[in-house]
């Protein structure tokens, strides 16, 4: 072989090696395409086919009561689910299935034939129907532990509370408005298939996210919510009102003590009840004050400075015409001071002091007192109510809304204008919830009284108050509602439904009111009492007085006050001063504070002498 | 090469051919073993059902090539036709019910008694030593049709058209580019390898269109998107393996494709799992060390004793090398899905043993190279 021959096959040798690392090159460059330039494009599409991602929802956190008692509970409980493909026999499962569980045979069978990977059988079942179905042993059953909200007091606050749906999530009240804490994070656990649909779990990802939802505590107080909510029944059923409202308010702060509505549900079976049953009338439903309103007149005429407490007026003798209509009074009175014409529920002398203030002036004040707004109470589903604009007021409205009608207004509106004047003046924000933990009890948010303004002056508020004192005296319209060894003050209501029939005032239709607040001294808890269409009897005073009486009786005890002697509005009021300093340094006269235990106070101070 | 000859000494090895070999044949019982534990586990019971097997192999075939780098490669070449008459009996047998074995459609499989193996395999180990020793002899007269062409095409004509009845397409790929290189480098015309070339594309179509799945896996390789649930969806999973493996690869044993999605994880898609569990750098170390194969492979050719040794280490290169890329190609989708194995890699004892074999002798003739 000829040497240039032998080149030539060298040369053809090295062209074939070139090739080799051309090819080289070329998968390089594939590699480096499918695995680093396009990667995430198609890892994101692969993910999509084999990666499922299994929703696992967290236990919903808890709801405690002020003093850490339980309102609602989340427990742990199976829920059956079934994979279709993998059942060879449906209808043999479908037979055995139905005879454990209370369910549709036709529906479970359409489940149980189809092709689907994963059909639900029943959720959230009892104990004793998984243990019969785990005791089946069968191929192509599941458990899953979900979390089903259970309220162990029952109908106690459900208003308030709402309740969840079956996959855990808020539908109504606080279980609603605070969902996303007591949700905690949704956790997805990557879960993946394989080829023939699968399901396994990866090794590597086995950490679990902190399965447990946030806690909240409540202003709630479960006693007071008790005594409250058994009053309210007792005279919703007494005096046969549709329904009945009753808020119990703390006026320094605007803590929710107790927010009842009756009738009640059970919200662990919300579903055996109409919708309508669910809603927080409280927040949701205004109505015509009445009387209740002329408070806020004479507390807005006295910080204007257009009539003093004492000033009289003529109150016509129970007859007032304006225009073409007359305004009449329960009785019929002559001239009477101011304070008289609360205490007396004068409509004829709400009106001469309502054209006193002038209803730009009373507008305003009605505004500042927070009607007509949402208080910013933490639950959801408040309405405004109805405050027109005094533009509009005629001659009429002027002198209606004076004594409260044609004006409306919601439950808690109304308990937290009235917490202003115990609390001098100050409009507070209403507010349930006081702090929300996290499952190791760290306290995630701690929510604290908010100060919404200053409406009247504490002067102003003193002399309003004490109006109210009076009220609830002797020859008061709410005598009734003076508890047995505690000074109260309140004010009463009776207001006529506007008849949607007739188009005027009905005259067998009332909304019935007691809104006040006691002790008279020293306020410690605002309440409203309201009924709907009580009948035969409807005045305020006469059917919800008994019962601010009744909650009042049972819940300042609760409180570590002791009955007192009854302070007149005659009381010293430097006495009150000098109490009212007291309080203000070293909390509140005659109640000991929560959780203080004497005895533990003398062993510890044994210890230190030792 | 001969005429270049100086000294031969006898005995001595090339360290990183050896080198080459037993890295990638140990990476590949690795990968064995992490490709097909699951499978093995689901379908036998058994997570070593495929890595025993394979491991045993190995060693018989490192047996082997220590064996074969001692014999005298002229052994082998002289003794060529004996391979080519073997590979052929053996070719014809598979279709022999009772010694033959279906699989898939395919009759690839020869049961005799204890042993049992692919003779397409050993196919591609005797046409090369045929092509070797007849190309050696004819160098003189390798331009001519009748000499340098012909009698070379009847002899790929034969083995293909056999192996092509099996069916097993990628096979008879391999056996036509192993043969035209090795024509090529002996200098046969390159008119006539164009007009071979030429020639064998309508076979080819024929071929492709006798069998359906055949054009479907043409039409997958072409636009692969257009029916990822049908005809794309195997190399769309390898598609997925590569991108999931990323940089570094997931870990070897952490990949997830090979779990029923990727069609014969631990054969022919092994390198997908490469892909997915070594990840980029992985698959560039591999194919490296598949280069470097052919690289000292192509550099025993060039410093062969003579001439027969230069095309039988050529053509043993060739056997690995060409279906190694072959194979790495089509799992990257660059060429349509073919059944190819990944030399050293997937496993099978006829193949991983063939491959031992073929190092073997290329040692020997290195062991005769001149200095």
């Amino acid at each position: 072989m000829k040497s240039s021959q032998v080149r030539w096959t060298r040369f053809r040798i090295v062209v074939v090696f070139c090739v080799f690392l051309l090819a080289w090159g070329g998968l390089i460059w594939r590699a480096a395409s499918l695995q680093i330039h396009n990667r995430d494009q198609l890892v994101k599409v692969a993910e999509q086919e084999y990666l499922r991602n299994i929703k696992l929802i967290p236990v919903r956190g808890d709801i405690f009561d002020r003093n850490g008692e339980k309102l609602a509970v989340s427990l742990s409980v199976d829920s059956i689910y079934a994979e279709p493909i993998r059942i060879k026999d449906p209808a043999a499962m479908t037979n055995q299935l139905v005879r454990i569980l209370d369910l549709d045979r036709g529906r479970i069978l359409k489940k149980l034939s189809s092709k689907s990977y994963f059909v639900w059988v029943k959720r959230q079942v009892d104990p004793d129907e998984s243990a019969a179905v785990r005791a089946l042993n069968a191929k192509g059953l599941g458990f899953i532990k979900e979390s089903k909200r259970f309220y162990p007091n029952f109908s106690l606050a459900s208003h308030l509370l709402g309740f969840v749906g079956v996959d855990a999530q808020g539908l109504e009240g606080i279980e609603v408005a605070y969902d996303d804490y007591f949700r905690g994070e949704v956790a997805y656990m990557p879960v993946m298939r394989d080829a023939l649909g699968r399901t396994f779990q990866d090794r590597l990802s086995k950490s679990r996210p902190s399965m447990k939802g946030d806690n909240l505590t409540l202003t709630i107080d479960r006693r007071i919510q008790f005594v409250v909510e058994k009053a309210l029944n007792r005279a919703v059923r007494e005096y046969n009102a549709r329904s009945g409202i009753c808020i119990v308010l703390r006026p320094r702060t605007g803590e929710v003590l107790a927010m009842a509505v009756a009738p009640g549900f059970n919200p662990n079976v919300y579903g055996q009840y109409p919708p309508k049953r669910w809603r927080n009338i409280a927040l949701t439903d205004s109505f015509d004050p009445g009387s209740t309103l002329k408070i806020f007149l004479v507390a807005a005429a006295l910080e204007e400075g257009v009539v003093k407490p004492f000033d009289r007026l003529d109150c016509g003798n129970g007859f007032m015409s304006i225009g073409s209509r007359v305004v009449h009074d329960s009785r019929g009175y002559g001239r009477l001071t101011v304070s008289n014409i609360v205490k007396y529920s004068s409509n004829i002398g709400a009106v001469k002091i309502g054209r006193r203030l002038g209803s730009d002036h009373f507008y305003t004040y009605l505004a500042n007192f927070g009607f007509g707004s949402k208080t910013g109470i933490d639950l959801p589903g408040e309405s405004f109510g109805l405050v027109r604009p005094c533009d509009k007021w005629t001659e009429v409205d002027a002198a209606n809304i004076a004594f409260g009608q044609g004006i409306s207004v919601t439950a808690i509106q109304m308990v937290a204008a009235m917490s202003a004047l115990a609390n001098d003046g100050l409009l507070m924000r209403p507010f349930v919830v006081s702090k929300i933990t996290d499952p190791s009890g760290k306290i995630i948010k701690k929510f604290r009284p908010q100060v919404v303004r200053r409406v009247v002056s504490e002067r102003t508020a003193r002399e309003a108050r004490r109006m109210l004192r009076m009220v609830v005296e002797e020859g008061g319209t709410g005598m009734l509602a003076e508890p047995e060894g505690y000074p109260a003050a309140g004010k009463t209501g009776t207001a006529q439904k506007l008849d949607k029939n007739t188009r005027s005032y009905s005259k067998t239709k009332f909304v019935s009111s007691f809104v006040g607040f006691m002790p008279y001294d020293d306020p410690e808890l605002a309440v409203l009492v309201i009924l709907d269409e009580p009948w035969p009897k409807f005045f305020g005073g006469v059917v919800a007085a008994p019962t601010f009486k009744e909650i009042g009786e049972k819940v300042l005890p609760l409180l570590n006050l002791a009955p007192r002697s009854r302070p007149s509005v005659m009381t010293s009021t430097l006495e009150k001063k000098r109490n009212s300093e007291l309080e203000r340094h070293f909390g509140l006269v005659g109640q000991v504070k929560a959780g203080f235990k004497p005895y533990q106070l003398n062993r510890k101070m044994a210890g230190q002498n030792s | 090469m001969v005429e270049k000859e100086t000294t031969v000494s006898a005995g001595q090895w090339d360290y990183i051919l050896l080198l080459t070999t037993l890295l990638l044949v140990g990476g590949g019982v690795v990968m064995v073993l992490s490709a097909s534990s699951f499978l093995a586990e689901k379908r036998f019971n058994d997570a070593y059902f495929f890595f025993k097997p394979q491991l045993v192999f190995m060693l018989v075939g490192l047996a082997l090539m220590l064996i074969l780098k001692n014999i005298p490669y002229q052994f082998v070449c002289r003794l060529s036709y004996l391979w080519l008459f073997i590979a052929i009996v053996g070719l014809i047998l598979v279709f022999v019910p009772g010694v033959g074995h279906k699989v898939g459609g395919s009759s690839r499989w020869l049961h005799l008694g204890f042993i049992s193996g692919q003779p397409s395999e050993f196919a591609k180990f005797a046409l090369v030593t045929v092509l070797a020793s007849s190309l050696a002899a004819k160098r003189n007269v390798i331009k001519s049709f009748a000499y340098g062409l012909a009698p070379h095409l009847i002899i790929l004509g034969i083995l293909a058209g056999l192996i092509v009845i099996e069916p097993d397409l990628g096979t008879c790929v391999i056996l036509v580019v192993i043969t035209v290189v090795m024509l090529f480098v002996a200098g046969v015309r390159i008119s006539y390898l164009l007009s071979l070339v030429g020639l064998s594309i309508p076979v080819l179509a024929v071929l492709i269109l006798r069998h359906g799945y055949q054009l479907r896996r043409i039409i997958a390789y072409l636009a692969p998107w257009d029916d990822p649930l049908g005809a794309g969806y195997h190399i769309i999973h390898s598609f997925y393996a590569f991108a999931l493996g990323g940089l570094t690869g997931v870990g070897p044993g952490a990949g997830r494709q090979k779990l029923f999605f990727l069609p014969e994880p631990h054969t022919d898609f092994i390198f997908s799992v490469v892909g997915e569990e070594l990840g980029f750098i992985g698959v560039a170390l591999i194919s490296f060390l598949f280069l470097c194969l052919v690289w000292r492979g192509i550099v025993v050719a060039l410093n062969a004793y003579e001439l027969e040794g230069t095309y039988l280490a050529l053509g043993l290169t060739l056997i690995i090398g060409v279906q190694a890329f072959l194979n790495m190609f089509v799992v990257t989708g660059l060429l349509p899905t073919k059944g190819l194995a990944l030399p050293f890699f997937s496993y099978g004892g006829s193949s991983l043993i063939m491959n031992f074999i073929c190092v073997g002798i290329i040692m020997n003739v290195a062991s005769q190279s001149k200095r």
